[in-house]
């Protein structure tokens, strides 16, 4: 390869790589990944669904002519029903259930991003997710 | 006044390239502009470590020089780019059977979604 390929290639290229084997990992445990974007948010303590919208804002799409916008609500009824979640007075909270269930999501999780890292430094790593904070931050991104 | 039957005039084709033309053009300026704008205050050095730790990742995850298919997934043949595909009865698999430790079935996992559910989440998740 002799011209070197620009960063957008690469952005999007493991993006669309983590995001596959990402919902092939999650959805053989039942669960898509913006569900377990939620259960990780909620591991914080309990949420309404505008605080969830907040913290996982980067990842809904917006309104379309056909749809309206997404929000974590779309994605949290299986959660409850299941009961691993509950809807309390403070917002969505994680019951025991779903404390467990997100336990051991999180060891396939974990495995998964150590294989990613594979043979990458810690350094390089950091700096790289340091890199890319800065160039989302530089192209207006406020979260 | 143009008419069709001008032979001198340009065509509304020429006007239709004229305008992709530029299109494409304003489009290259902006992604330029924007590229530049994201670079800001990021040294070369630590720039080329994020690209070649973004193309170790992309190895690790399976991606081969060979693979015939763009950054996004759009190949040009079957058997690239897998789309998520939910509700296939799936969701049984290791870790949340029974057995696992709850052993109530269906209701230890919430995967009863609709035929065609997608998920177009990207990459990170919102750590804590």
């Amino acid at each position: 390869m002799d011209t070197p390929r620009p960063i957008g290639f690469w952005l999007k290229l493991v993006d669309r790589l983590i995001d596959e084997q990402f919902a092939s990992t999650l959805e053989e445990h039942g669960v898509t990944r913006r569900q377990w974007q939620l259960l990780n948010v909620l591991t914080q303590g309990p949420a309404t669904v505008e605080q969830l919208d907040a913290a996982v804002a980067p990842f809904l799409s917006g309104a379309t002519d056909d749809d309206p916008a997404e929000t974590s609500a779309d994605h949290l009824a299986e959660l409850l029903d299941s009961a691993w979640l509950e809807d309390t007075a403070q917002g969505y909270a994680l019951t025991d259930r779903g404390r467990g269930a997100f336990e051991r999501l999180e060891l396939v999780v974990a495995a998964q991003r150590t294989q990613v890292a594979e043979g990458i430094t810690a350094d390089q790593y950091g700096q790289a997710v340091a890199v890319l904070e800065r160039m989302a931050r530089n192209l207006g991104y406020a979260g | 006044m143009n008419t069709p039957n001008d032979t001198t005039a340009p065509r509304p084709s020429h006007w239709l390239r004229a305008i992709e033309f530029r299109k494409h053009q304003l489009g290259r300026e902006y992604r330029d502009t924007l590229n530049d704008k994201a670079r800001e205050g990021i040294s070369d050095e630590d720039y080329a470590t994020t690209m070649a730790t973004l193309e170790k990742m992309a190895l690790n995850l399976g991606w081969s020089e060979d693979d015939n298919v763009g950054p996004g997934g759009r190949g040009f043949g079957p058997g690239f780019g897998r789309g998520p595909k939910r509700g296939f009865g799936r969701g049984f698999g290791p870790g949340f059977g029974p057995g696992f430790g709850h052993g109530h079935g269906h209701h230890d996992h919430p995967h009863h979604r609709p035929e065609n559910a997608q998920d177009s989440s990207p990459a990170a998740e919102p750590e804590a």
